[in-house]
């Protein structure tokens, strides 16, 4: 009998009609009780390992799969999906599509049931969990109306309702704000420290993951690292994989064996602080400074409800002026996309009014505001039904009433890195690409003002990398942008201009990004968690003379005092 | 207040709510009952008795009133299919009737019809909106039918209010695209449709393949039976419930019009 939790033996994995292997000869062996984290770039076989764990690849998806896979001693190529029944919990990237029930308590029955365990036996597991898991009051709530983030702690009750020893997770904090992060990652720290179980967790967005798990893979197609997560992030700077901006700050500052948790790390920078001349800083700023130009956008008073009653925006007053690189930042459930939804007139306002370049939304249609507002939304798919990326931007030229201007269409294309996938199929592409498609579908009319809704959900750190030279680029053009996150350490990279920071349907802060993502208590009150820079100064207790957003900031203030004014 | 699309409107009439009130307590086995009594009893064919019936239908409603806000908005969620109706029967009746088109007869036909409907809408919004589909199947599998195949209609179910809001969604981005749907011919529109409807089948797709992994991982299927964590109970007032619906329903069959 195999004695490990997970034991993977130069696995090799072939999806159907492909040539190129997903997973090239992966060994792993993971004991009971560790705290896993497996990271690496998107397309790097991350989900297929997760899937060949659970008994779903072959056995689900077909290809050609080499090498042995023992699952809690269990042969999950030979035996599948049915084999592991009960013994491994799973969590899909989007916890809605796995509840099969409407009412919280019947999901998380649901799997116990089909194996025929006894009514007693069920609702003592369903009264463990919920408490256990802190959602006691959202037993008897219908999973349509929960939040992205209570969704997912039912979707993981229901994993835990087997008592399973081993839980793998497959991209669960890429839809979650950053308390949601820090809320799921603390309960899985508590599973596997308290409970023992043996937890894995698939992701790229590592800087608080990082802190929690005991062991980090990286995996692209191959295991590139196999070790202690301090050393292995060391390593994975060039790997595109999201590294903790405090990993990356030691690193450029070059101090061996950076801390993975601030409080280990302050002591260090407030020796380093201790010899800089702490007057008049400029913060290295690049960012821009804004524009003073044509009034863009202006939001007035506006409130917004909907059909079932709620409000979703109570009053809230906003200006956009063009050139400006404006960022809405707000949990899940602040409003920000029902706020930008106005910008194009798809959303009317309730009360007040949203004027487009003077236009009021109220009398003008979609299709008129679009000429203006280029929406692009977080979804790509949700873009996509052409032939053809060509055939897909020139259907926006056609429908604004360019007409089919091919040359125009490739010349877009060929901007954002996709004239070489010009004739193929949407669907065909990777994330990456997909994403870049769908901004180039809405780049392609040029519209005076880019809107982006949560652009960075679901991406690993290169594609947001990418993504941020395509902003830069607009922005240079003379591009007014708005774009909604709660990515707070893009945000620390983009070069926005002003921060809206939205709670509840309100605005609760506009200004500076300085001011505002160093502002601990005002982040707090929208339940969004500040940058790990600001915090590291914050809590270095060099805040009031220094304002650093990122790394690559705080580091030319430590190397070179490049950014100090003299005396 | 933002008014509600009419795929909007009828998920929300066709989806549990989670509250309680009158019917939420009663057991699934006699709300089917009354709901395949009501169903039966539009065989009637008087418009006289179809009337009671529907203000039965109505009484029934008193018990739960948010059922009324529901019912409103399935019925205009139906508007499109009630009307289509409408225009198939003048069509029929004047095929038939030619130059003898009784216009009385015509108009009772159409009362009929619409009234048919409104009653079956009435019962299948009491039925749906206040019973969860956990609770159909276990009430259908205490009479024999397989776990298995219930779960199609109960999956279908939950994800009505997803995939309306993926659609809706859909919709808005192509119409940050420049789509307009209301311009243009009726065939023209119709091809506009596939913008709206090719993505939503994708994105379906996607999702029915997450969840045929998810059930596979919950056990689904391994065995004929399942247990159930909350057994049914079957008391008097579910009996009480059944049974009055079921003989006034039966009353109002069989009472010849004076």
């Amino acid at each position: 009998m195999n004695r490990s939790a997970i034991d993977l033996r130069n696995v090799t994995y072939y999806y159907p009609n492909e040539s190129s292997p997903a997973l090239e000869n992966v060994s792993l062996r993971v004991d009971y009780g560790e705290f896993i984290a497996i990271a690496g770039p998107s397309g790097g076989g991350k989900s297929t390992l997760c899937k060949i764990l659970l008994g779903l690849i072959p056995h689900l998806y077909g290809g050609r799969l080499i090498g042995e896979a023992y699952v809690d001693g269990v042969n999950v190529v030979r035996e599948g999906v049915k084999s592991i029944v009960g013994r491994v919990g799973a969590v899909f990237q989007i916890p809605e599509n796995q509840v099969v029930n409407i009412v919280v308590e019947e999901e998380i029955a649901f799997g116990l049931e089909n194996t025929l365990h006894e009514p007693e036996v069920i609702v003592g597991r369903i009264n463990e969990v919920v408490e256990g898991l802190g959602i006691s009051h959202l037993r008897s709530r219908a999973t349509y109306t929960l939040s992205g983030g209570e969704v997912q702690r039912v979707a993981l009750a229901s994993a835990l309702a087997y008592k399973p020893r081993i839980l793998i997770l497959d991209e669960p904090l890429a839809h979650l704000d950053p308390l949601g992060v820090r809320e799921l990652l603390s309960i899985l720290y508590r599973l596997h420290s308290r409970d023992g179980v043996t937890v894995i967790v698939v992701e790229h967005r590592l800087t608080e993951l990082a802190k929690y798990a005991t062991r980090l893979v990286i995996l692209d197609k191959r295991v590139l690292f196999d070790g202690e997560p301090g050393r292995g992030l060391e390593h994975s700077l060039t790997l595109g994989i999201d590294v903790p901006p405090v990993v990356k700050l030691f690193k450029e500052i070059r101090v061996n064996h950076p801390p993975l948790r601030l409080e280990n790390a302050v002591k260090e920078i407030q020796a380093l602080l201790k010899n800089i001349d702490s007057r008049g800083f400029n913060n290295c700023a690049s960012y821009n400074s804004g524009s003073s130009g044509e009034e863009a956008l202006a939001v007035e008073d506006l409130w917004h409800i909907y059909s079932s009653g709620r409000e979703a925006l109570r009053g809230i007053s906003l200006k956009v002026r063009r050139g400006d690189f404006i960022a809405i930042v707000g949990a899940n459930g602040a409003g920000k996309t029902t706020l930008i939804k106005h910008f194009n007139g798809l959303l009317k306002p309730s009360r007040g009014r949203v004027l487009v370049f003077g236009k009021d939304t109220r009398m003008h249609t979609v299709a008129e505001l679009a000429k203006h507002v280029g929406l692009v939304f977080q979804n790509p798919l949700h873009h996509f039904f052409e032939e053809s990326a060509l055939k897909e931007v020139t259907f926006t030229l056609k429908s604004m009433g360019f007409g089919s201007d091919e040359g125009r269409a490739m010349s877009i294309l060929k901007s954002l890195n996709l004239r070489n996938l010009a004739n193929k199929s949407p669907y065909e592409l990777s994330v990456g690409e997909q994403r870049r498609l769908a901004i180039a579908s809405v780049l392609v009319y040029e519209p005076e003002v880019v809107v982006l809704d949560e652009p960075t959900a679901g991406i690993d750190y290169s594609l947001k990398m990418e993504l941020l030279s395509i902003l830069l680029s607009l922005l240079e053009k003379g591009k007014t942008i708005v774009m909604t996150t709660h990515d707070v350490e893009f945000l620390a990279h983009a070069p926005v201009n002003k921060v809206v920071l939205m709670s509840d349907g309100k605005v609760l802060a506009q200004g500076d990004p300085r001011e505002i993502l160093y502002n601990a208590e005002l982040l707090a009150k929208a339940h969004v968690t500040p940058p790990q820079i600001p915090e590291l100064v914050s809590m270095a207790g060099a805040s009031s003379y220094m304002k650093p957003l990122n790394a690559e900031e705080l580091a030319s203030i430590i190397n070179g005092s490049r950014c100090v004014k003299s005396g | 207040m933002a008014k509600r699309s009419i795929f909007e409107g009828l998920s929300y009439a066709l989806i549990y709510e989670e509250l309680k009130g009158f019917y939420h307590n009663i057991d699934p086995r006699a709300k089917l009952l009354y709901a395949a009594a009501t169903i039966a009893a539009l065989i009637v064919n008087d418009l006289q008795k179809l009337l009671v019936i529907l203000a039965l239908n109505l009484a029934l409603t008193l018990l739960y009133l948010r059922i009324l806000n529901r019912l409103a908005a399935l019925l205009k969620g139906l508007s499109i299919f009630i009307a289509m109706i409408v225009i198939f029967n003048t069509l029929i009746s004047l095929l038939l009737a030619g130059e003898h088109l009784d216009i009385y007869s015509l108009l009772e036909t159409q009362a009929k019809a619409i009234l048919r409907v409104v009653i079956a809408a009435t019962a299948l919004t009491v039925f749906l909106s206040t019973t969860t589909p956990w609770e159909i199947v276990q009430g259908l599998s205490k009479i024999g039918i397989k776990y298995t195949y219930l779960y199609t209609f109960i999956i279908a179910l939950r994800f009505i209010p997803i995939v309306f809001s993926e659609m809706r969604s859909i919709y808005d981005a192509q119409r940050s695209r420049g789509l307009e749907l209301e311009k243009g011919g009726v065939l023209s529109r119709v091809k506009k449709l596939a913008p709206i409807v090719i993505p939503t089948i994708v994105c379906s797709m996607l999702r029915a393949r997450d969840l045929v992994e998810a059930m596979e991982l919950k056990g689904f299927g391994y065995s004929n039976k399942r247990s159930f964590y909350k057994p049914l109970k079957f008391r008097r007032i579910d009996a009480g419930f059944a049974l009055t619906t079921v003989m006034a329903y039966a009353f109002i069959a069989l009472t010849p019009i004076p």
